[in-house]
């Protein structure tokens, strides 16, 4: 088995372990943001809000909609790049040059046109209670899946 | 009974190991917070104090209960979000109270939300104190 083409074994191992430090160095900052806005709430699909709107959230944990989410600053900036990096884009989410992105899903544009049919009884009704809660209608939603198909 | 081969024997023992080891060090954890916040306090913790403060609403319209029920060893829910929070008392969540760093940064935020402040270490040790009392 000592041809020229095999690898020696220790060049193996040393790939093997490279590969699965390089996929765990990427993968812990995703598990963080999972962790850390996971513990209270569904996990926001990045996407939902423009870059603008992250910083912002992420630079006032300490009064995170009515609560204190603070964080370890190491930590809030290592979850802040994550979220700008998936961010929605500017024109996308429906914002004209230099207008200030809402800090809440809720008030984006395309949030309101997406949801104009709920009335706002629904919105109160017990089983759902706040905007916020995606997941009291979509079913799948802690997958990141919004599809009208899903509602219950 | 016939003896196990030395391969499953070392096998049961390191999954004996993987499950009696986080319970067995979880109580170490507990009495290492407890001892840190006994530095910093002048007064012995009083777990009568500690659920006192658990269910206090005068700071805010919050109390820890709103959330984490007024028995711990029952989980609770997030008031705002719904979000299901597992018990707090150790004994029927052992995993509870092992991660300073993750005490530290509960307390920081809960208390600032319940008490508009943050909690004195004899606060916090009286808390765990009741906490870790309630079997």
């Amino acid at each position: 088995m000592n041809s020229p083409h095999h690898m020696p074994r220790y060049e193996v191992a040393a790939r093997v372990l490279a590969v699965l430090l390089l996929t765990f160095t990427a993968a812990a900052p995703a598990a963080e943001l999972q962790d850390e806005c996971g513990a209270c709430h569904i996990v926001y699909p990045a996407k939902l809000l423009p870059a603008q709107s992250w910083q912002q959230v992420m630079g006032s944990l300490a009064k995170h909609f009515g609560t204190d989410a603070s964080l370890d600053p190491a930590a809030a900036k290592r979850i802040e790049a994550l979220l700008v990096q998936g961010a929605g884009q500017p024109r996308r989410m429906r914002l004209a040059p230099g207008q200030p992105a809402p800090l809440r899903i809720t008030e984006m544009q395309w949030f309101l046109r997406e949801h104009d049919e709920i009335p706002p009884s629904r919105w109160r009704s017990p089983k759902v209670r706040s905007a916020s809660r995606c997941e009291a209608c979509h079913v799948n939603a802690e997958r990141g899946q919004f599809d009208d198909d899903d509602k219950k | 009974m016939k003896s196990l081969p030395r391969f499953w024997r070392a096998g049961i023992q390191a999954c004996a190991l993987v499950v009696v080891a986080p319970v067995a060090l979880a109580a170490p954890a507990q009495q290492a917070l407890l001892s840190e916040w006994q530095t910093g306090s002048t007064r012995a913790f009083s777990a009568t104090r500690g659920q006192k403060l658990f269910n206090d609403r005068t700071g805010s319209d919050w109390s820890c209960a709103t959330c984490h029920t007024a028995d711990p060893r029952q989980a609770g829910q997030h008031a705002t979000t719904s979000k299901p929070i597992k018990p707090l008392a150790p004994a029927a969540n052992a995993a509870r109270f092992t991660d300073p760093a993750k005490v530290e940064k509960w307390f920081r935020r809960n208390c600032n939300d319940v008490l508009g402040r943050e909690c004195t270490p004899t606060e916090k040790g009286d808390v765990l104190t009741w906490l870790m009392s309630l079997k």
